[in-house]
């Protein structure tokens, strides 16, 4: 299990990252763990994103039993949200639309 | 159409694909790779048409003028991308390997 210090490490490599907007943790029902952005639009985000990964990962394993959502990628014209879901946990990052690459 | 033809033959030859359709807004198949079978594309077609407009719903209430123009999403064997235009759903259906 990650020490405290290893996930402050990444979230904050991960926020420095040429547009990163912004990096979230939340759980599954959309409360939220850490986050670099500001409590409200924090909040707006963990209750959203945690239902749409819900609604990802249900309809992968519909598709096929044995799949499962490892990686949810959302891109709009003003910025592109990536969640990495776990067991427990949802990762969010939010950044520009033009930076391309994994 | 035919630049349509060209661009699902281009696609059809990526290293990985292993379908792809296009439906319109009601999930209505269009077109879908010839080794698809028409349950399955309907299946796909159907679901994300779900997904989409929830998805597109979540963009929108972040921000009112914002658009969705794109969902990719990646399971354990394949990856789907969902592209979206006013009128139609361009859905493909690929494997996937970890970036070296």
């Amino acid at each position: 299990m990650s020490s405290i210090t290893d996930v402050e490490s990444t979230l904050s490599r991960i926020s420095s990252h040429k547009g990163v907007k912004g990096v979230l943790i939340c759980n599954h029902s959309g409360s939220a763990i850490r986050s670099s952005l500001p409590s409200d639009i924090t909040e707006q985000y963990s209750a959203l994103i945690s239902q749409l990964a819900a609604k990802a990962s249900s309809v992968t394993r519909t598709l096929d039993a044995e799949d499962d959502l490892t990686f949810l990628r959302i891109r709009s014209k003003k910025h592109e949200i990536m969640v990495a879901p776990d067991k427990e946990f949802l990762l969010i990052v939010v950044q520009d639309p033009e930076m391309g690459g994994e | 159409m035919s630049e349509v033809e060209e661009t699902l033959e281009r696609v059809k030859v990526q290293a990985g694909v292993e379908g792809y359709l296009i439906a319109d807004q009601d999930g209505t198949v269009l077109r879908r790779f010839p080794s698809m079978s028409q349950e399955l594309a309907e299946a796909y077609a159907e679901a994300m048409k779900h997904l989409s407009k929830k998805s597109r719903n979540v963009v929108r209430d972040l921000d009112p003028k914002n658009e969705l123009k794109y969902l990719r999403i990646r399971a354990k064997k394949h990856e789907v991308l969902v592209a979206f235009d006013k009128e139609f759903l361009v859905i493909i259906i690929q494997r996937w390997t970890p970036a070296s």
